[in-house]
């Protein structure tokens, strides 16, 4: 059985502080739902996003030009059962990303492992860091 | 069962920095289940440990494959999980199941055989 306690809908003094900061939406923001970080290496990008609970199968990216296009869908997997707490959130999610270079469209490789997707991306030709000779 | 005894995001029993994840509990007449969302945790990496009545849920998060890599855009840090709930007696610490799929754990716990509501036969003479 779920118990409501009023307390849960109370401002809390770090709610608060966390809207004066960050405005209205904090923490649980679905708009910016994954989340993700971008890492540079030499020659490629790597994407990560944190998409636990979701399969290969339901969740689609495209490349469009400079921006990667993470679509998605987070079945609900509630059981009719009665809860005790529910924290989790559910639903489909578009999010783009914009690259910081031009990638080489051939190559990009995505995995996805224990709920973090990981996706590969190679600097084009133009991008990568190039050694000038001195003359 | 599942008072939750610690929700902050900073842990001072665990070693360093350590996130809550989010969690869903339901309760059936025969068990509880819980799903926990712990991306970025394998298998090994995961202790799932009952005793005394508290159920404590630990996953370590290895970074290191990532050491060449410069970090230049970021909206998250993957910390290492944690999170402690208080169970009641009616657990049966023998039969708890995990399974670990997609980033999700899903802890499956069983009620003791004397503590499931039974239905009673009324005799009719």
């Amino acid at each position: 059985m779920y118990t409501y306690s009023i307390f849960n809908d109370m401002l809390s003094p770090l709610d608060i502080m966390d809207t004066f900061f960050f405005g209205e939406k904090t923490g649980r923001n679905e708009s910016n739902y994954p989340v993700v970080n971008m890492y540079e290496g030499h020659d490629t990008i790597e994407i990560r996003a944190l998409i636990p609970g979701i399969s290969p199968e339901d969740l689609n990216i495209e490349l469009h030009d400079e921006n990667l296009i993470l679509k998605g869908d987070k079945k609900n997997d509630r059981t009719e059962d009665t809860y005790l707490r529910a924290e989790r959130s559910f639903g489909s999610f578009t999010k783009t990303i914009r690259l910081p270079f031009r990638v080489n469209t051939e190559t990009i490789q995505a995995k996805l492992e224990n709920g973090v997707l990981r996706v590969t991306l190679e600097k084009s030709e133009e991008a990568k860091p190039r050694k000038i000779a001195i003359q | 069962m599942t008072k939750n005894t610690h929700t902050n995001s900073k842990s001072i029993e665990n070693e360093g920095c350590s996130a809550a994840p989010a969690v869903d509990i339901y309760e059936s007449p025969n068990e509880y289940m819980m799903k926990f969302e712990i991306p970025g945790v394998t298998r090994q990496d995961l202790a799932i440990t009952l005793e005394n009545n508290e159920l404590e849920i630990r996953g370590t998060v290895d970074g290191s494959s990532l050491n060449d890599y410069r970090h230049i855009y970021s909206e998250y840090a993957l910390d290492n999980y944690y999170r402690k709930f208080a169970v009641g007696d009616d657990i049966d610490a023998d039969k708890v199941e995990a399974k670990l799929e997609n980033g999700v754990l899903t802890l499956t716990l069983h009620k003791r055989e004397e503590r499931k509501p039974r239905k009673i036969e009324i005799l009719t003479h």
